[in-house]
């Protein structure tokens, strides 16, 4: 019984949740993730807060807020995905031709941008962040080193061998 | 608390073993034992504890450590820092493109969407399957829903 209203909570968080998410994009126009997501994810969780405060499911707010940061993880990452996905993109480069050389294929990845726009792109970010030195050659800078053995370590601990 | 250590622990241990076990431990299968591992815990957990805290730790468990492992798995910047820390030395944007990143990851994704059946190779040409027709008409629907004109890509 306590899970099924917990569920409640979470039913009613993720329907105020996507409908803030579709005005946010729709009537605001905001063009950044955090104000996409983050806010709507905020103001909804202090409008279940609000309604339910005089009820008893208020108990399960805690554990419900927990389930809606889980919701928040998934949607995000769906609509990153949507957004940001690799392998989508070369799907999505069959839209204005039907047919492509493997080298076509290449040059009009996203958008017609070519898959070395891709690293490029990464590798200005990881220079902006001060991860690596990026000049003809990359070089790692020291907070990079830092990271690396982090990651490095995150990958051994959750056992991922290779990179797909 | 001692709870949520043990089964996290549980979790890790089994996942080692598999990934000793299995020959080539892709992301797929990791998300089927995830998916297994949340279905049996909270089983256990439905019959003999009924802790309803375990079963919010373990949702949010899941979905981070999925989120994790794909970001480990597959992104382009955590490769790029990977490779240059194992390498120990500067690498040319060049040479990175064509051996790892094109190769390696552009030229392996064609081939899973070819080996998946989204894709056909005809006299070198690639062109959509009807599977993968199917999939772009519904991401383009997606699309603008969300209002993405393009994928950006990873």
């Amino acid at each position: 019984m306590i899970i099924l209203q917990i569920f409640l909570l979470s039913s009613l968080f993720t329907f105020i949740f996507i409908s803030l998410h579709f005005l946010s994009l729709y009537i605001f126009s905001f063009s950044k993730m955090v104000q996409q997501i983050i806010v709507p994810f905020i103001l909804s969780n202090l409008i279940c807060f609000y309604f339910v405060k005089d009820f008893e499911i208020y108990n399960f707010f805690y554990d419900s807020f927990i389930i809606n940061i889980t919701i928040l993880i998934i949607y995000g990452q769906f609509v990153n995905i949507i957004n940001k996905g690799f392998t989508l993109s070369i799907i999505t480069s069959f839209k204005k031709k039907k047919k492509l050389f493997h080298n076509e294929l290449i040059k009009n990845y996203a958008n017609g941008k070519g898959a070395k726009w891709i690293l490029l792109n990464r590798l200005k970010i990881l220079n902006k962040l001060k991860i690596i030195k990026l000049n003809k050659r990359i070089v790692l800078n020291p907070f990079g080193h830092f990271l690396s053995i982090i990651l490095i370590f995150l990958r051994k601990i959750l056992a991922v061998k290779d990179f797909g | 608390m001692q709870l949520f250590l043990i089964s996290t622990f549980f979790f890790l241990v089994v996942n080692f073993l598999i990934s000793v076990l299995l020959k080539k431990y892709t992301y797929d299968k990791f998300f089927i034992y995830v998916v297994s591992y949340f279905i049996l815990i909270n089983f256990i957990n439905l019959i003999y504890l009924k802790n309803i805290n375990l079963f919010t730790f373990q949702s949010l468990f899941s979905v981070i450590i999925l989120f994790v492992h794909s970001v480990l798995y597959r992104s382009v910047s955590v490769k790029i820092i990977v490779y240059l820390y194992l390498k120990k030395a500067s690498v040319g944007i060049n040479s990175f493109y064509k051996t790892e990143f094109k190769e390696k990851s552009f030229n392996k994704r064609v081939k899973i969407l070819i080996d998946n059946g989204y894709l056909i190779k005809k006299n070198k040409y690639l062109t959509l399957s009807a599977r993968g027709k199917k999939y772009l008409k519904v991401l383009k629907i997606f699309q603008s829903i969300y209002k993405i004109k393009f994928v950006e890509g990873y």
